[in-house]
């Protein structure tokens, strides 16, 4: 199967300065490789500060890396050039009220992409923002409405909204159904899962939670102090996982060792 | 004896509309020593329960109980300061984001030493110093903390969540409650950390005799070793009883779509199979449902769920519904009517 | 919308808005409006107490000063000296600052810092005494006090416009936009600067009550504005030896000056109470 998206030899090196003194070079992330095919799922899990969510800002694009590269369909992606970025590749925060503006509609929030990465008129960027919000499971109506007059499970829609609306292939989600309801998070993750299907989406989530990582994710990636030390498909990890720390992450829920 | 015993418990607000009733005739009763965890999503009302019991409620709203007793006194006929004397006494509580409720300008050692009760203390002046130290020690050892000396010199900002929040159990603990309330103390926390506390939890009321209410929001955060759980919806009982019988065999089909959404079970299902849950989304204060409130997203409402069902008994299991799971004598799968519908979009009514 | 509605359930906010919109009203409208022309003259009745004393004359409202010239047509024609041009002054400095603020909140790195290091020092200074070093240096007129209050009124705008930038910049809806593709500019204008409105107009606020008072300040010492404009902090000044015989050259001024200050004051304070409340109940 060919590979969507490579990474190889990527890493990141933050300079801790505190005062006059030249800095301290920290490592927050070691090069890593891995690779992803189209429709698939990768988890990625580790503790904090294990460098997990430097590495899905460095595959997003948030923040530039400190060597390495990442090929998307064989070709190299540039850091800072956002735009080429966004086209391919998006990105959904855990704080899905943090991540909207509050001071502009919702609509201009989600138009905002198309006018600087597509060629389509006024109209057809209104059409193609309408047709999102109901993908998604917002009414037309709500693209006037201002971020905070909508519950937080439509205020994570809206972020699934804006990540597909340019038909993105890989979406990165940093955490993205921590906090909320039981009910909504099942809501999102079967939106989700259809969304695979329907327009056949990568998705790199991170995630602490193994329940849904078993469910949903075909690869799993164990990070841990900044390096990858597992990588495999789902069902062999858990089956035979080689390393204490995927064993510890991977541990069944409370209610199942109950029963 | 109940330690805790509250008996329909209603707290009305006033509201433009009129009067809302936010808690619903909500019943719990926990005994010495005992576990307890209360699930509820987000607008059950599980925190204002906890503040009806410290005595917390904003006195312009109005709280009914058939029954709201502590060991055997009723805690709605007593004076302010009675109630505070023994809520001071017996309970403590600890809460979500433990870092933001330390006091972010002074060390932990300072606050923790705040926090044994003078009382306790032998000696005069500088016995009375080392004797407080060492309490503080003791203290944060009980709870785990093994470099005390490192920690007693940190302040809240510098420690990680879960040594945060043993620091705040610590403090909780000092005085050596009854009844220790826990509001979604793990919530933003890693699954190790989690099961850090809830071991520490554990520990504490067995050696120290200590109730422990446990509000969470979700299946997948109750304490392994609860005795019993209840969940609530919208400010209502839906069922109660022992763990193991309220997870295996559950009689509300609220308890049965929460099973099913904590994704407990992911061996049985596909891979990527869409889950089934309740459709529709927790309604507004303002636009509560009348009768049974989970009536408009239930799979198995129907006219009858108008009316608030009363609570029933099944051995030791109570629930409020007019159309529980039932369950044939040899397997524990439910026969029901109706499946429950796969989770959808949320547009509301 | 919810901050006006804050503001107007305050009684002394919305008295304070009105006095200022009057005092605002007058200057627009002085060359119609006021009875004579500031610098004329009657020989024949210097030094008339005001109307509601037993001396005074209706016609002359405000009475005249010792040039027997009409005190409300000096106050009102004052106004454009002591409020119109500060206002003038803080739109000039507060787009400059605004600007510059944003600029150097977007950047990071040791340029920004070494700027933001040297506003520091010029900010530590009172803005009277660093207007007073410019004026030294420039020579006392009106020109070089607008161009002096602007100095000095410009740091504060690039300060609170920087910190303000500079919080917003890290938060995740700037990185989303960031991630969108918009350009910088677009991210400036429309994503980030509607968000720290409420800063902006907080330190407009400040600036206009702090220009106000210090283009006073220099006409009473002789350094701004000079006579025979009326400028109410020089007819202040030329007041002092005629206190005793004719206290209300210096009381009507006064109370000019103190009434506008005051009432940009309790707006100032109002807007912020009003603000905090509604980001309290959201």
């Amino acid at each position: 199967m060919s590979c969507l998206l490579e990474v190889k030899g990527l890493y990141k090196n933050y300079i801790h300065k505190s005062g006059w003194l030249p800095g301290k070079r920290v490592c927050a992330l070691e090069p890593i490789s891995f690779t992803l095919a189209k429709g698939e799922s990768l988890a990625v899990m580790g503790e904090t500060g294990s460098g997990k969510t430097t590495l899905a800002k460095l595959i997003a694009g948030a923040e530039p890396p400190s060597g390495g590269e990442i090929l998307l369909n064989g070709e190299r992606l540039e850091t800072g050039n956002y735009r080429q970025r966004c086209r391919h590749i998006r990105m959904i925060f855990q704080d899905s009220l943090g991540s909207l503006n509050p001071q502009t509609i919702v609509g201009q929030q989600l138009l905002e992409s198309l006018k600087f990465n597509t060629d389509l008129t006024n109209d057809e960027q209104i059409d193609r923002v309408n047709k999102t919000l109901m993908k998604v499971g917002l009414l037309p109506d709500h693209f006037f409405f201002y971020p905070h007059m909508l519950s937080s499970g439509q205020q994570q829609r809206v972020c699934i909204a804006r990540a597909i609306v340019i038909n993105p292939q890989i979406i990165v989600a940093d955490e993205a159904l921590v906090g909320l309801d039981p009910s909504v998070r099942a809501q999102i993750i079967n939106l989700l899962l259809d969304l695979q299907q329907d327009m056949g989406i990568s998705f790199i989530f991170i995630s602490h939670s193994p329940e849904i990582v078993k469910h949903v994710a075909d690869k799993i990636l164990i990070m841990h102090r900044g390096k990858m030390i597992e990588f495999g498909k789902t069902s062999e990890l858990i089956k035979n996982p080689t390393e204490h720390v995927t064993e510890l992450l991977l541990q069944s829920g409370i209610i199942k060792n109950q029963l | 004896m109940n330690l805790l015993d509250i008996r329909n418990l209603s707290i009305e607000m006033d509201t433009s509309q009129g009067p809302i009733k936010v808690l619903d005739k909500m019943s719990l009763q926990l005994r010495e020593g005992e576990i307890h965890t209360l699930i509820g999503e987000s607008g059950s009302g599980k925190s204002l329960l906890a503040k009806a019991i410290l005595g917390f409620i904003n006195p312009r709203w109005r709280v009914i109980a058939d029954r709201l007793w502590w060991n055997g006194s009723d805690l709605l006929s007593m004076t302010p300061a009675q109630r505070r004397t023994i809520t001071g006494r017996d309970m403590a509580m600890i809460f979500q984001n433990p870092r933001s409720y330390l006091d972010p300008n002074s060390t932990v050692g300072e606050q923790l030493r705040e926090a044994i009760p003078s009382g306790d203390l032998e000696g005069l002046f500088l016995r009375r110093r080392a004797d407080r130290n060492t309490r503080v020690t003791r203290l944060l050892h009980r709870v785990g903390v093994k470099n005390h000396d490192e920690v007693m010199n940190s302040y809240p900002f510098e420690l990680s969540d879960g040594v945060a929040q043993k620091v705040t159990i610590a403090m909780a603990i000092a005085h050596k409650p009854k009844l220790l309330i826990a509001d979604e103390p793990t919530t933003a926390m890693e699954p190790s950390t989690r099961a850090q506390i809830y071991k520490l939890l554990e520990r504490l009321s067995v050696s120290q005799g200590m109730s422990v209410l446990m509000i969470t929001q979700d299946m997948g955060s109750i304490i392994p070793a609860s005795e019993r759980i209840s969940l609530v919806y919208c400010g209502q009982l839906m069922e109660s009883g022992p763990l193991e019988e309220v997870t295996q065999t559950p009689r509300h089909p609220y308890t049965q779509a929460m099973l099913s959404m904590s994704l407990h079970d992911t061996d049985k299902m596909q891979p990527k199979q869409r889950l089934t849950g309740l459709s529709g989304a927790i309604p507004t204060l303002q636009h509560l449902p009348i009768g049974c409130r989970l009536g408009p997203r239930c799979p198995r409402a129907q006219k009858k769920c108008v009316q608030q069902p009363r609570l029933d008994k099944v051995q030791d299991q109570v629930y409020a519904c007019h159309f529980p799971l039932t369950y044939e004598q040899a397997d524990d799968k439910p026969d029901a009517p109706a499946g429950p519908k796969p989770a959808d979009s949320d547009k509301e009514q | 919308m919810q901050v006006w509605i804050n503001f107007q359930s305050n009684p002394f906010a919305l008295s304070a808005l009105y006095c200022f919109g009057f005092i605002t009203l007058m200057m627009i409208l002085a060359p119609v409006l006021s009875p004579f022309d500031a610098n004329q003259q009657f020989s024949d009745i210097i030094s008339l107490p005001p109307s509601w004393d037993d001396d005074g004359k209706m016609r002359y409202f405000f009475g005249t000063d010792d040039l027997g010239r009409d005190m409300l047509s000096r106050i009102m024609h004052g106004a454009r000296y002591s409020l119109g041009y500060p206002i003038l002054i803080v739109l000039f400095a507060g787009i400059i600052g605004t600007a510059l603020g944003a600029g150097a909140g977007m950047t990071r790195g040791l340029k920004s810092s070494t700027l933001n290091h040297l506003l520091d020092v010029l900010l530590s200074i009172p803005s009277l005494l660093l207007a007073l070093i410019i004026i030294a240096i420039l020579g006392p007129s009106l020109e070089n006090v607008v161009i002096a209050l602007s100095l000095v009124l410009i740091p504060q705008f690039i300060h609170a416009v920087r910190n303000a930038v500079h919080d917003e910049i890290y938060k995740d809806y700037v990185v989303a936009a960031k991630l969108n593709g918009c350009s910088t500019w677009y991210i400036l204008t429309r994503v980030i600067l509607p968000n720290i409105t409420t800063v902006i107009v907080m330190q407009t606020t400040l600036a206009l009550s702090t220009a106000i008072l210090d283009i006073a300040a220099l006409g009473f010492l002789g350094l701004g504005v000079q006579p025979p404009a009326p400028e109410w902090g020089t007819m202040l000044a030329r007041s002092l030896d005629q206190v005793y015989l004719s206290p209300w050259l210096m009381i009507l001024p006064g109370l000019a000056l103190f009434l506008t200050v005051f009432s940009i004051n309790v707006i100032g304070d109002s807007l912020r109470a009003a603000i905090q409340e509604r980001i309290r109940n959201s």
